[in-house]
């Protein structure tokens, strides 16, 4: 089965420096429709409206972190099919492997280089419809 | 790759240098008044910028200071802060 053609991917992120490199990044250099949300809260109020076929979430975020936001994100019936992303700074392999034991579809490492970051995640959306 | 992508680039790259002198000196008052947790929130907020915006040892010394802030002595938190303000001037001096 070849994948449709990656277009809308919902983002999380608290911090607004690294939410804009990776904003711009995943629209001018991948050419995605991007919904860029400071916080887990924001993201399931807008979500489903937006109906993204793929879900970006930073792990570490105060109030609802990563993993706490996906989780509620594919709740909605809407986002329950989505294959889901993190993007963590701390590698372990015990957090990577929980990440993983939740569904993630990849875990990928802060920092990033922008100009690659889209390639990566046609990868892995490719990765996910074989 | 457009050039939009890279004029962007480089006006974030540009605030983030001009912020990072008062945002480190920022944590280190906040670590000197005891508050750790909200140094902590914002040695973070710095480790991840630098190396997002190719300041690699401005990173590494930050995330150090992360790993000492829950249980370090205050002597080696200023140790690892001197480190981190010497990195973020070598920083501030090779931006382009």
């Amino acid at each position: 089965m070849s994948a449709p053609p990656l277009q809308r991917i919902l983002y999380v992120e608290d911090d607004p420096d690294i939410r804009m490199v990776t904003q711009i990044s995943l629209e001018l250099v991948g050419g995605f429709e991007v919904l860029a949300c400071s916080d887990g809260a924001t993201a399931i109020e807008q979500g489903p409206a937006f109906a993204p076929q793929l879900i970006l979430s930073d792990v570490m975020m105060p109030d609802m972190d990563g993993p706490e936001t996906v989780r509620r994100l594919r709740e909605l019936p809407e986002l329950a099919p989505c294959p889901f992303l993190f993007f963590t700074a701390k590698m372990q392999e015990g957090e990577v492997a929980a990440l993983k034991a939740q569904g993630a579809a990849a875990v990928l490492a802060k920092p990033f280089d922008p100009e690659r970051l889209p390639d990566q995640i046609r990868e892995i959306w490719e990765a996910c419809h074989v | 790759m457009s050039s939009t992508f890279h004029e962007r680039m480089q006006a974030l790259r540009q605030a983030f240098a001009a912020s990072l002198d008062h945002d480190v000196d920022k944590a280190l008052r906040l670590l000197r008044a005891g508050d750790r947790d909200a140094a902590a929130a914002l040695i973070h907020q710095i480790a991840g910028r630098a190396g997002t915006f190719g300041a690699p040892q401005v990173s590494e010394a930050a995330g150090r200071i992360e790993q000492l802030l829950p249980h370090g002595s205050i002597d080696e938190l200023e140790a690892a802060f001197t480190v981190l303000v010497q990195a973020s001037i070598a920083a501030l001096e090779s931006q382009p």
